[in-house]
């Protein structure tokens, strides 16, 4: 015969709660962050990841529209090469050793813009997967190469 | 134990991070066409110019008329020097479509470009897209549908025009931001769909441009006036 605890009255007791273990495993409220909070280092480190690319391709996408401008203003002689330097300069992001040239090759201005930023971005992992993520180099004809012609507007 | 049975609960945290993976994607691709569409404006750009000098090198000289370039040499020669300087400027693994070359006539009085129209003195050069969906809510929208299925990339889509006139060489490149002000290096001003690229002399016609070019060209390749800089490296 099973033993039921009772009163002094005689009135029988409710069972008593499992131990704690059991009792942890068996509560399923709370499951929910739980999951949560385990999934969160795998999805930081996506959103990392996603945001050091996102950082990557727009510094990358600027460095070739500084590139593009430098070298449009050498070729088409707004410029000279001191003071497209200088623009350059101006324009690119503080922080950071950057490294610029410009070339004069044959009928072509080359301009190159890198980084020599051992770990650009926020990992460097983009940088270190794509090593002309942080590099543009372009390339335009001067316009005095050919002479112009001289046709009335 | 009590067993946990699947609620629909117990699936918010795969759609949570499902969103987050699409929203994070949508933002990764977004920053590659940004990426894709700025090498390929400046590759655009320097085809265009580059396709308009040889489009003044091979002229016809009526008589008693202004110089012009001769219809049937320009567009072979045109097409080639543009292919020249895409091959130049874009990196060998970029895998982009051969762009689309037209040589016209710039219309100062409508400020757009004549596709076809004699005499020749503009080159336009074109990277994919076509043209009835390159704007509108509805493009967006379908856009972020595709992407958010997976259908396809972001379509990046641009266009530069290069004018020969009166000595000046002009580039004009659609997309860019509005500006009605002075224009100053890197900014854009805006004609209808195309605007001048950042380059002040050319845009309006600032003081005597001949003299600036012909200053700067000849530091550039007189031997005795040549500027530490050209060849050499640079760092800062």
């Amino acid at each position: 015969m099973k033993f039921l605890p009772t009163t002094h009255q005689g009135v029988h007791l409710p069972p008593s709660p499992p131990a704690a273990p059991a009792r942890f495993l068996g509560d399923t409220r709370g499951y929910l962050s739980i999951e949560q909070v385990a999934w969160l280092p795998l999805g930081l480190c996506a959103v990392l990841a996603m945001t050091d690319a996102s950082l990557a391709y727009v510094q990358q996408a600027r460095l070739w529209e500084l590139a593009r401008d430098t070298a449009h203003q050498v070729a088409t002689g707004r410029m000279s090469a001191t003071e497209s330097m200088r623009h350059a300069k101006a324009a690119l992001p503080s922080h950071g050793h950057w490294h610029v040239s410009i070339q004069c090759l044959g009928t072509d201005v080359l301009v190159r813009i890198s980084s020599e930023d051992p770990r650009p971005g926020l990992t460097g992992l983009i940088a270190a997967l794509d090593p002309d993520t942080l590099a543009a180099e372009f390339r335009m004809r001067l316009t005095s190469a050919t002479p112009p012609i001289s046709k009335a507007p | 134990m009590p067993k946990r049975t699947h609620t629909p609960r117990s699936s918010a945290t795969g759609l949570w991070l499902l969103c987050w993976l699409t929203l994070g994607g949508i933002a990764v691709d977004s920053s590659h066409a940004y990426r894709q569409s700025a090498m390929l404006q400046a590759t655009a750009d320097a085809a265009a110019l580059a396709g308009a000098q040889a489009l003044g090198a091979d002229v016809l000289m009526p008589f008693g008329a202004a110089p012009v370039a001769n219809p049937l040499t320009a567009e072979t020669a045109v097409t080639e020097r543009v292919r020249e300087y895409v091959a130049k400027n874009l990196p060998a693994s970029a895998a982009v479509p051969a762009p689309e070359v037209k040589l016209g006539t710039w219309s100062a009085d409508a400020e757009r470009f004549l596709p076809g129209a004699l005499p020749y003195d503009a080159v336009q050069v074109r990277f994919g897209g076509d043209r009835a969906s390159e704007s509108g809510v509805l493009r967006s929208v379908l856009v972020l549908v595709q992407e958010m299925a997976g259908f396809r990339s972001l379509h990046v889509s641009v266009e530069s025009t290069a004018s020969l006139r009166s000595e000046r060489m002009m580039a004009f490149a659609t997309g860019c931001v509005a500006d009605d002000g002075a224009l100053s290096p890197g900014e854009d001003q805006r004609y209808d769909r195309a605007c001048l690229h950042g380059e002040r002399a050319f845009a309006a016609g600032r003081p005597d441009p001949a003299l600036v070019r012909g200053d700067t060209m000849l530091s550039l390749f007189g031997a005795e006036a040549a500027e530490p800089e050209l060849g050499q490296a640079a760092s800062f």
